[in-house]
């Protein structure tokens, strides 16, 4: 007796272990059960965090809770190769963002993956990139610095993240686009943006280019001037900052963004749901307010549009990135 | 197996300090000491000639620079071939002085690697039939192995542990835990053969 | 120095019973998931991050504050009990207070751990509070050169302490570098060793490794051990309590250990572990009988714990005042605040100072819970420690397979753990020290990077590493620590296997 309680004890368990393995059947009424968001960075980081606001505006509106889980590592290539990976069943997707779903597979030729190989579903939010440079260093506009950089090649450095970050392809845009060349300035890699934030305060550079959010305070208490931002239109929030299409470099043009990917030929009635729940999600009052507070600005891209921007950003910085000789085979 | 404990419940034997049982094994003897040696020299050779070149790219730029990529393994590897000559000399030096050392039992190095063995089959297991399931069987096999023979206690741990283990990490952590090759699985992030690349020895030197 | 006003004012903030119900409850959830080896402090808080969204600023600080700080001290609850460090900064905990539990002494290194923790976490934070801009300072005058010349003090220290053969000890470290160089390069992103395996790249994890190093020999151990007796054993009697006058002696100890543990939390990347291992070997330095450290010497667990427990308090400077996250927990906490519309920075501490200094009152609040909660599981432990090893160390390997596991979700790291297992397990036969490989590990990646960066910024120039008053100062230190070893040893031990 004891015996066969515990074979079925065990077929029991069995049963458990194995049920987390079954579909969900129908797609009709998709979603049924709770949707999965992949972050591939850490916790508690701006994608992180942005997908998290997502995930708790948009339950309401996809019928089910959304579960952020993390996976990080190796420029987001871990987590995203994770959710390529995954079923299209629409339960599995991830949090889209530049740095690993366009700069990392741009640069790198060996990531394992290419804008082919998944589905842009929305663009939710973008955050344009300010040029900084310490406040009490020179250069009050942003030709002073580009003379400079043009007239001393390699005197000059900047900070980034990393190469192939947005940091170093958007400062790569602005020496491509000035004329002074991949190697007229030094780049010093940082781990992570705020570090090579720190940097440019500590001194170690001369400047930097990043995420508005990263760079707010200290433009707005005077720790940092920002000569220019890579927006169309000047910033609500730094009036005085002129663009770069004003000052004639309109391919300075990066900006970050996150959004919802999926894995590769997604079924189109998935990514019609979740684009039709993004766009309601991002009219919540709600949802709004969190962006602000992350320093985000909401900005809605379709399916179409989405992986349209997707595969030009590619073909921009796969190009930039074999004429600096920088891609890893 | 392991000898049956569970008629000496009541004798409890407390592990005082190392120098129990398994003394022999834990003794570096200088047999033991050379034979260090001699594979922390191989590896560091190894690593020097053949590890690094093929298996750290260094961009054009860099090759030759202290900043290149291979600049620092190549260090290391010269410092660590440096003082396995001197422990390899050392050793040979002692060697001369003393003897060998004692020779731990050969039992117990067998029953080293039984445990290493067993660890290792667990592992395994985990590939191909899943995390739970093999936990289960896991559990029920090394405590075995360790000595335990009464059946409810083996049967109990076996099952609640891997069904705590997995609601825990499945459903509160998010975590999804490998299902095995068996069971055809959707999330799970088992090992493909894919993952290891083309890479071979042959496509370096060829 | 502190403003008194605003600190009335952070202090009316607080006092409020839903922050310290949440903070207890973040303690009891830190105490739990700390305990249980594999899951880790991080895991703990990004499990709980998401019901922070529905409080208050505060009270959310309040629940993930008392994650924070409790998931160190589990973490050495278990490496103490079961050899497995439940975090990496308890990583050195393990190495004697193992040892410590094996001779029946458990109950003495679990309260020597919680009390050292406990005194240099209230003692670190009433720094940071009281030196905020000082440490501030820090945060932002340690650069590359100077961080570099840190880490390189760091591994002499580390050198000069390595057990009883110095060449064995140097084996041991430069294993634990060339283990850390696999991964991505941190510079170029160009692949080092990884073999083609894409779960690689983001090279070996701080906590796959030390389980693999102490946890598995253990285990192979114990398997032989129980192999080849016929009677239960068990790891012991708790043992008597920790006196007050012991306690008391090793202030000097806790002391050392908050200043190492500050510096090295206010300083970005640097964090717990090192902490841990510097507290250590500084201990075991200053001490009169450094031969009993790694046998079980309380001294040893006082300077581990209390440098762990020092990084809290410091760590948040960084954070609150540049929005600079030190480490990966530190990261968490400040999205948890940005979701708030609180972003951590110059703005937030220029525009409510009061709320900054709440943050850290609420630290203290955290750590007087985790005294109280960690008492009581100390008598929890009398449990653990009645187990027979034929029970509890299979059902070690499985919690350690499980929580090696999830700290990447990869397979790949439980197949390093047990390849460095098993390398582990020679080195323990051979008496080649587990401590030095480990915290080369730890420090490799910081010590190249600040190094190469430095260069990159210098332009190839050496002269960049005497350039400041900070890199010198500890450049100096270094080599005098180098010969210092050399000189000592070689008078009385002469570079000996030690067998």
């Amino acid at each position: 007796m004891d015996y066969i309680k515990r074979i079925s004890i065990l077929l029991l368990a069995t049963f458990i272990a194995v049920s987390g393995t079954t579909q969900s059947a129908l797609a009709d009424d998709y979603p049924n059960r709770p949707v999965t968001l992949v972050v591939a960075s850490g916790a508690g980081g701006s994608t992180d965090t942005a997908a998290r606001i997502m995930a708790i505006n948009i339950q309401d509106h996809l019928g089910q809770p959304v579960i952020v889980v993390n996976k990080s590592g190796a420029s987001g290539s871990i987590g995203i190769k994770f959710g390529l990976k995954a079923d299209l069943d629409g339960y599995t997707l991830m949090e889209g963002m530049i740095g690993g779903h366009v700069l990392h597979p741009a640069m790198n030729a060996s990531a394992g993956y290419t804008p082919e190989d998944y589905t842009p579903i929305a663009m939710t939010q973008m955050n344009p990139n300010v040029l900084v440079v310490s406040a009490s260093s020179d250069y009050k506009t942003l030709d002073d610095l580009v003379s400079k950089i043009k007239s001393e090649p390699g005197a000059l450095s900047f900070s980034h993240a990393g190469a192939g970050s947005i940091h170093f392809f958007g400062i790569h845009q602005l020496l491509k686009a000035s004329g002074a060349g991949g190697d007229a300035a030094v780049a010093v890699p940082y781990k992570g943006g705020s570090k090579s934030m720190a940097g440019l305060l500590r001194g170690e550079v001369d400047f930097h280019q990043t995420n508005l959010v990263s760079a707010y305070d200290f433009i707005k208490t005077g720790e940092v001037r920002a000569l220019a931002v890579t927006t169309k239109e000047r910033l609500d929030d730094f009036p005085d900052v002129p663009t770069y299409t004003e000052l004639g470099y309109p391919q300075v043009n990066i900006f970050g963004w996150r959004g919802v990917i999926g894995p590769k030929n997604l079924p189109k009635n998935i990514v019609d749901t979740w684009s039709k729940a993004v766009q309601e999600t991002m009219d919540r009052k709600g949802w709004k307010k969190m962006v602000a507070a992350v320093g985000d600005i909401p900005r809605y891209m379709g399916p179409e549009e989405f992986k349209a921007h997707i595969e030009r950003e590619f073909g921009t910085y796969r190009d930039l990135a074999m004429e600096l000789d920088i891609l890893v085979e | 197996m392991g000898l049956d404990k569970t008629e000496n419940t009541n004798e409890i034997d407390q592990t005082l300090d190392d120098s129990s049982a398994d003394a022999g094994l834990e003794a570096a003897t200088v047999r033991g000491d050379l034979m260090a040696a001699l594979i922390s020299l191989a590896f560091s050779a190894v690593g020097l000639i053949i590890l690094t070149p093929a298996f750290v790219f260094v961009p054009e730029k860099f090759i030759g620079t202290v900043n290149s990529p291979a600049f620092l393994p190549k260090l290391l590897f010269a410092l660590l071939m440096f003082l396995s000559v001197i422990y390899l000399f050392q050793s040979i030096g002692n060697y001369r002085k003393h003897g060998g050392g004692a020779r731990s039992k050969l039992y117990d190095w067998f029953l080293a690697l039984g445990v290493a063995a067993v660890c290792t089959a667990y592992i395994i297991a985990v590939f191909i039939i899943g995390m739970t399931i093999a936990s289960m069987l896991g559990i029920a096999a090394l405590t075995y192995y360790f000595g335990e023979r009464r059946p409810l206690v083996i049967s109990t741990l076996s099952i609640s542990i891997p069904i705590f283990l997995w609601f825990f990490f499945e459903k509160i952590a998010n975590v999804y835990l490998p299902k095995g090759l068996i069971f055809s699985s959707i999330i799970s992030d088992r090992l493909m053969l894919s993952d290891f690349g083309n890479s071979s020895l042959s496509t370096i030197y060829l | 120095m502190i403003d008194l006003t605003i600190l009335q004012q952070s202090l009316l903030l607080i006092f409020d019973w839903n922050i310290v119900i949440a903070c207890l409850a973040g303690v009891i959830w830190g105490m739990f998931v700390g305990v249980t080896p594999g899951l880790t402090g991080i895991m703990a808080v990004v499990i709980a991050l998401p019901m922070t969204f529905f409080m208050t600023p505060l009270t959310a600080i309040a629940l993930l504050l008392g994650i924070y700080v409790t998931a160190i001290y589990g973490g050495s609850v278990t490496a103490i009990m079961i050899a497995t460090p439940g975090t990496p900064n308890a990583a050195a905990t393990v190495m004697d207070g193992y040892p410590l539990a094996r001779q029946g002494r458990a109950r003495q290194a679990l309260e020597m751990a919680l009390y050292a923790s406990f005194t240099s976490g209230i003692v670190s934070t009433i720094g940071a509070l009281v030196i905020f801009p000082i440490i501030a300072a820090i945060a932002l005058d340690f650069g590359a050169p100077e961080v570099f010349a840190v880490v390189l003090f760091s591994i002499t220290i580390v050198a000069s302490v390595s057990g009883d053969s110095l060449l064995k000890g140097l084996v041991a470290a430069s294993l634990g570098f060339i283990i850390a160089m696999v991964g991505q390069d941190p510079i170029h992103g160009s692949s080092r060793f990884t073999f083609g395996v894409h779960d690689f790249q983001a090279g070996m994890h701080i906590l796959t490794l030390l389980v693999g190093l102490f946890t598995i020999p253990e285990i192979i151990m114990r398997g032989v051990e129980a192999f080849k007796s016929n009677k239960t054993i068990v790891i012991g009697e708790m043992g008597p309590r920790l006196k007050l006058k012991q306690y008391l002696k090793y202030w000097a100890i806790y002391l050392r250990s908050t200043v190492i543990g500050s510096m090295l939390g206010a300083l970005p990347g640097l964090g717990g572990s090192p902490a841990a291992f510097l507290g250590y070997f500084s201990a075991q330095k200053f001490s009169k009988e450094p031969e009993k450290f790694g046998k079980g010497s309380l001294e040893g667990v006082a300077g581990a714990e209390a440098g762990n427990n020092a990084v809290c308090g410091p760590a948040l400077v960084p954070m609150m005042s540049l929005g600079i996250p030190g480490d990966t927990t530190t990261a968490v906490l400040m999205g948890a605040l940005v979701i708030h519309g609180l972003t951590p920075g110059p703005l937030l501490y220029e525009s409510s100072p009061e709320f900054v200094y709440s943050v850290f009152l609420l630290l203290f609040v955290a750590l007087v819970l985790l005294l109280i909660v960690g008492s009581l599981a100390i008598r929890l432990a009398k449990w653990v420690v009645r187990v027979p090893t034929q029970i509890l160390f299979p059902v070690v390997l499985v919690l350690a397979t499980y929580g090696t596991f999830a700290v990447r979700g990869t397979m790949i790291d439980v197949i390093s753990m047990l390849g460095i297992g098993f390398l582990g397990f020679f080195m323990r036969i051979q008496k080649i020290p587990a401590a030095p490989f480990a915290i080369a590990f730890i420090l490799a990646p910081i010590f190249e990077n600040e190094l190469r960066k430095s260069l990159i910024i210098s332009r190839g120039s050496l002269e960049i590493f005497i350039s400041s008053n900070i890199s010198i100062a500890f450049l100096v230190l270094a080599v005098l620590s180098a010969t210092a070893t050399v000189v000592f040893r070689s008078r009385f031990k002469k570079f000996r296997l030690g067998s």
